[in-house]
């Protein structure tokens, strides 16, 4: 809950109309959640590896991945509208990491459309108020799309509503370790005292310090796999995780309204504290 | 294994059986983790139930550290330490979260040592990793959730979940190897 602005001096209507904000704000999104759903009980972040397109396109006998994962990106940008209207504040999706195994003109294909997704939904993504912030090792990456990320995420930095964070050839260790050297920089420089690193110190150096909130509440992996590969290795040490067996395809959102379900059944609790 | 939510709820006996079926069935490393520490807390009482199951599983009715009933059913001594046990101890480890990310900072501080531009994924690798991560992971608890398992050695392993580890029964267990078995890792894009 968010409080508004001071209108008066008088403390005690600053907290009434505080209240009264915040409760007309949960009745807005409580009328337009799904039957099932509480407002209260809603992760802030949302975490999403998206998994399963080529092995959607080898079940259904398609040859060209490209537009699976067209359509993917579709799936995706509705899961993100639903997270806006729901008032959800932060959404990791888990784009791609570059592998020494995987097949040079898969990710030069999935790249170019990555542009272009970039290019045609921005004016989409500033209506519904949407941040856009780019984690992982960008320096590989083709310098258009560099650019166009740049451009991106110039554009959508004043935006208030949800914060997207795109993780595009990111690793959990990867940034693990950035963190470490970034660490280590500051500390060989002395603004920084060995005394005084701890794990909150660590986590303000991950590319997720970004956000709000940087640790997913919920982590959400589609096509059946149960696994992190790689994503966020630190930042999931209290993430509650939900593993569909739908592909990306296939996650509909009856789907992820079943992961929020999901989510807001389990009691929370963070690791014993 | 990781033991979510059953911290507070540990039946060592569950927790001996699963070590000894890993043991029957070659798997060389077991870790063990419950993010309160209880397991470590109960570490002799763990081996003395590890021990118990051991000679049992050993054939070995003249243990010195057990003794008949009238049932029949041999149960250990009070004061037992390990012994037939050590072949069932041997790549056991028990963790807690002290052993997840504060353990893990405090390795990081070992690094500052080094030059920053030298730290990469594989110095980080050998100040903090393990001898292997683990390729698969149980959880048992009713919360699908890590509770502060140590966040490096997860990158690929593959994540189990079942609602309890009391009252586990060897063909669950199987099936949930079995499932692991099935899984295929698809690195890249």
């Amino acid at each position: 809950m968010c409080c508004s602005e001071s209108i008066a001096g008088d403390g005690r209507r600053e907290t009434f109309f505080a209240n009264e904000l915040s409760l007309v704000k949960a009745v807005q999104i409580q009328e337009t959640l799904p039957r099932g759903l509480k407002p209260e009980l809603l992760p802030n972040h949302i975490a999403i590896i998206l998994d399963g397109n080529r092995r959607w396109a080898n079940e259904k006998g398609f040859k060209e991945l490209l537009p699976n994962h067209r359509n993917g990106g579709r799936v995706i940008k509705e899961i993100v509208f639903l997270c806006c209207k729901w008032r959800i504040k932060v959404v990791s999706i888990f784009a791609f990491w570059f592998d020494p195994n995987a097949i040079f003109e898969q990710v030069d294909a999935l790249m170019c459309l990555f542009e272009e997704v970039m290019q045609n939904d921005l004016e989409e993504f500033m209506g519904y108020n949407v941040q856009i912030s780019f984690i992982g090792d960008k320096s590989k990456l083709p310098k258009s799309l560099q650019e166009l990320i740049a451009t991106v995420e110039n554009s959508t930095r004043g935006n208030m509503g949800l914060h997207l964070m795109i993780a595009i050839n990111y690793g959990g260790r990867y940034d693990v370790m950035q963190a470490s050297r970034s660490i280590a920089s500051k500390v060989k420089d002395g603004s920084l005292q060995v005394e005084d690193i701890n794990e909150t110190l660590f986590e303000k150096e991950l590319e997720t310090n970004c956000a709000e909130f940087p640790n997913p509440d919920l982590l959400i992996r589609t096509s059946g796999e149960q696994r992190i590969s790689n994503f966020y290795l630190w930042q999931l040490a209290n993430t509650e995780v939900f593993f569909s067996v739908k592909k990306l395809l296939d996650f509909e959102e009856e789907d992820f309204i079943e992961a929020l379900i999901s989510f807001q059944k389990r009691e929370r609790r963070y690791g014993g504290n | 294994m990781a033991f979510t939510n059953e911290s507070h709820n540990l039946d060592l006996n569950a927790v001996t059986d699963l070590i000894c079926w890993c043991k029957q069935l070659g798997i060389k490393y077991i870790t063990l983790y419950d993010d309160l520490g209880k397991l470590k807390g109960n570490q002799k009482d763990l081996f003395r139930c590890l021990d118990y199951k051991a000679s049992l599983l050993d054939g070995n009715n003249n243990h010195p550290l057990t003794k008949t009933n009238g049932n029949g059913y041999t149960r250990p001594r009070a004061n037992g330490t390990p012994s037939e046990s050590i072949n069932y101890i041997k790549g056991l480890t028990i963790l807690s979260k002290q052993e997840g990310r504060q353990k893990f900072v405090r390795d990081i501080k070992n690094l500052l040592t080094v030059e920053p531009d030298r730290i990469d994924i594989e110095l980080v690798q050998k100040h903090i990793g393990w001898t292997s991560d683990p390729e698969m992971l149980v959880t048992f608890g009713t919360k699908q959730c890590l509770f502060g398992f140590p966040p490096w050695q997860l990158r690929l392993t593959e994540i189990f979940s079942l609602p309890s580890h009391r009252n586990i029964t060897y063909k669950t267990f199987i099936d949930c190897l079995e499932k692991y078995s099935r899984t295929t890792q698809r690195l890249g894009a």
